[in-house]
């Protein structure tokens, strides 16, 4: 069974459609990247997947359970992470982790505190409130707080934002982790080739509509017809109109 | 480059204009703007009013007064960090202090940007039928004040360049204000006319000459006194543009402190943390439910956002109890006693508006709220324990206070005291204060579009007519709210009344009904917002900008 099903997923503000019969499935320990120029209906479909947005039609699916009739127990095993961190001003880092741990209902959550500090390197500032954080350490704070509950699905919107060099190879170091324990994991960014990096697969969606969707190599492969060229230049040939949509 | 400073401070003044014009098209603002306009008439401009009519006539003593507001400002102007004069925006510290643009042209940039806040001053100066001296004058005083402040900041900064601490300035500031202040009161003490001793007449000779402008008599007068501080203000500035300061640095450092406290004031109270070190109420269990998850945040936050509001509270009911038991003057206890009483009475509105560690505060970050694995109405009833709580613990403390204040006075005061009314009043404290904040957040779940996002919003007429709207319809809704429960609990205090005597403990037993009646009009009003809370669709109700 896939981890997200996203089936003919519309999402239209009054007149204006942003997404359009959108399609895709992850399958657990999958990755899939989530590319399109500024506006083109990422953000809404990240939001929608966790249960922010209600589609206009078409369905959602996170572990078999549909996100918006089975709400509770699908938000229970997903993680969103948007692209600003949305922090507590009046907790600090160790009480955000004990929140989001509450709130989730982890048992026993206390043992998993201490390491998630650390793999985030946030062990020194646990009694800090957010304002005392740079912008790359609410960031990770925020990551932290979305793998205390184990979720089997992981939704990113822009997660290297702000993170300076060291702190996106960690990152990327931690989703592959994840993705190897068996997480599904959604992202997008602009960062194209942490994109190929780090997916295996890559839909790619233009003014609320998919242009391109399947592995990454042969997305790639199909847009340059067989050549051999990286996903920023396979991007770049269909959103332009060089190349014509898969 | 004048040219293209008026340009931009008219067309950025136009802009702003046209975009609160092109809100209007939104019911919210149109709203605001019918109840802004409604207090402003009601308020000021009616037959009647404040001030419609204006002052007839201005004696001397007037003017003397004026006279020394103007000497205190000056003064003052020494001793407070005194920045708005040379602060700029973030917009015009990159292209305008960052340009090419030399001092006293970024001095003159400021002085016509000034003119919008004065010639809005003075259109509403005139509406409410000002002598047009005083409107003028009211113009070239102001104008004059912009290039005192703006003298006396670069001052200091050469005063502190050239080693002198500013404590030093403030010191000396400080000083000359209460010399000022005792010559006057030992002056007024001694029965003379304070404003025309040798002293004081010729220290006010410069305030006097500033505030002449606002109430020439004669247009010779306006003239003639407006041509004396034009000129004034003229020296003043080019002093200031010549004294060689570090101005770059004075302004930046400026603009940086005036954002900083701007964006202080913006924030709402109870919606920043004031005692950090501040630890939970209550350690959160090993394996919590997602409700008890909240109050423990939410409990956390009041802790660290309101203390100081919750020590004044109890502080000013101390003050009440003390005056109503040791005050030897019976006017001075039962003056107390009613304050005792008011405060009791008016806190459940208070109240909501001081702890509002709910669903308001979490609304800005609502994207990730509406992550979490909660039914709606288990997350409203959980988002507003911790609020209810706090209100409901502070009424029950300010009911015992008025009970108590109460009894020690005698008079008018003790009837509304009786222990019939503190019976009921003990009993529906919590449910009233439940429901006051429940209402309070239902504007956040139902309309979530309607706060104030940005600073601009907070600003002007609209802003004060929507805060005008917000408290009819709650006290509307809130009257609405209580009258099933208030029509049993009529019934439950006549029945008392008529066959025990008022026995405060039938009341008691009879009012519970009432207090049942209320407690299931919350319980259906939390699964009513909790099912809207689920069908709410964000990207529709803020618009995809706003998220």
């Amino acid at each position: 069974m896939p981890a997200i099903e996203v089936l003919h997923f519309t999402k239209k503000y009054n007149a204006f459609t942003a997404v359009d019969d959108f399609n895709f499935t992850v399958e657990p320990g999958e990755v899939l990247g989530l590319v399109g120029p500024n506006g083109a209906g990422k953000t809404t479909t990240l939001r929608a997947l966790a249960g922010i947005h209600p589609p206009t039609d078409g369905q959602i699916r996170i572990a078999g359970l549909d996100v918006q009739q089975e709400a509770v127990e699908a938000k229970r095993r997903l993680a969103f992470f948007p692209d600003e961190p949305r922090l507590f001003d009046y907790l600090t880092v160790e009480e955000h982790l004990q929140f989001v741990a509450g709130i989730y209902g982890v048992k026993d959550y206390r043992p998993k505190v201490e390491p998630l500090l650390e793999e985030m390197e946030l062990l020194d500032k646990r009694k800090a409130l957010p304002a005392e954080l740079s912008r790359g350490m609410k960031q990770k704070l925020m990551i932290a707080c979305g793998f205390i509950h184990d979720p089997q699905v992981l939704i990113f919107d822009e997660p290297l934002t702000g993170l300076d060099p060291i702190a996106i190879r960690r990152m990327k170091d931690s989703i592959a982790r994840r993705a190897q324990t068996g997480a599904a994991i959604v992202l997008s960014s602009h960062l194209l080739y942490l994109v190929e990096e780090l997916c295996d697969t890559v839909a790619i969606i233009q003014s609320g509509k998919r242009i391109a969707y399947g592995r990454i190599d042969d997305v790639k492969w199909k847009i340059s017809r067989g050549g051999d060229v990286t996903l920023e230049e396979a991007f770049l040939r269909i959103t332009t109109g060089e190349a014509a949509p898969q | 480059m004048t040219g293209t400073f008026f340009f931009l401070t008219f067309r950025t003044f136009k802009n702003r204009f046209l975009y609160r014009l092109r809100r209007m098209k939104e019911i919210r603002y149109l709203l605001g703007a019918i109840f802004g306009a409604a207090y402003f008439y009601f308020a000021l401009l009616r037959p009647g009013g404040v001030v419609r009519g204006g002052p007839k006539s201005i004696g001397r003593l007037p003017h003397d007064i004026i006279s020394l507001f103007v000497l205190a400002f000056l003064i003052l102007m020494w001793i407070l960090p005194n920045l708005a004069q040379i602060a700029f925006s973030e917009a015009e510290l990159h292209y305008v202090i960052g340009g090419p643009v030399s001092r006293r042209r970024v001095m003159v940039y400021k002085l016509i940007s000034a003119q919008i806040p004065v010639l809005i001053a003075t259109f509403f100066a005139s509406l409410v039928r000002f002598p047009t001296g005083h409107v003028v004058g009211f113009w070239v005083v102001y104008s004059a004040i912009a290039c005192y402040s703006m003298f006396v900041a670069i001052v200091k900064k050469k005063l502190n360049e050239l080693g002198l601490p500013s404590w030093w300035i403030t010191t000396a500031g400080f000083a000359a204000l209460i010399g000022c202040a005792w010559m006057l009161m030992t002056f007024h003490r001694s029965g003379r006319n304070a404003f025309d001793t040798p002293i004081l007449a010729p220290l006010l000779f410069v305030p006097r000459q500033i505030a002449r402008p606002l109430f020439a008599k004669a247009f010779s007068e306006l003239a003639i006194s407006s041509l004396i501080v034009a000129a004034a203000a003229a020296l003043m500035f080019f002093l200031a543009a010549s004294i060689r300061v570090q101005f770059d640095e004075l302004v930046q450092t400026a603009s940086e402190r005036v954002t900083r406290f701007r964006s202080r004031a913006q924030r709402q109270p109870g919606a920043s943390v004031s005692f950090k070190s501040l630890r939970a109420p209550f350690r959160l269990p090993a394996n919590p439910k997602p409700e008890v998850a909240i109050l423990w945040k939410n409990s956390i936050a009041v802790m660290r956002m309101t203390l100081s509001s919750i020590v004044l509270v109890l502080i000013f009911a101390a003050a009440f109890l003390a005056g109503a038991t040791l005050a030897p003057d019976p006017g001075l206890k039962q003056t107390c006693a009613g304050f005792a009483l008011a405060a009791a009475a008016i806190f459940p509105i208070f109240g909501s508006m001081m702890f509002k560690q709910d669903y308001r505060l979490d609304v800005t970050r609502i994207d990730v709220v509406k992550t979490w694995p909660i039914a709606g109405e288990r997350l409203v009833a959980a988002e507003i324990a911790a609020p209810v709580i706090a209100t409901s613990l502070l009424e029950l403390i300010l009911l015992i206070n008025a009970a108590i204040t109460t009894s020690v006075v005698s008079g008018k005061v003790t009837q509304f005291a009786s222990p019939q009314i503190l019976v009921i009043a003990f009993l529906f404290a919590v449910p009233i204060c439940a429901v006051q904040i429940l209402l309070r957040n239902a504007v956040a779940i139902v309309f979530p579009g309607w706060g104030f996002r940005t600073r601009e919003e907070q600003r002007g007429f609209i802003a004060l007519g929507q805060r005008i709207l917000g408290m009819v319809v709650n006290l509307i809704a809130l009257n609405l709210f209580l009258l099933p429960a208030a029509i049993v609990c009529a019934l439950s205090f006549w029945i008392t009344m008529q066959f025990t005597s008022g026995s405060a403990a039938v009341l008691a037993a009879l009012t519970m009904p009432a207090v049942f009646v209320l407690v299931l009009e919350l319980w259906l009003f939390v699964k009513l917002l909790g099912a809207q809370y689920e069908k709410m669709d964000l990207g529709k109700d803020l618009e995809p900008v706003a998220l």
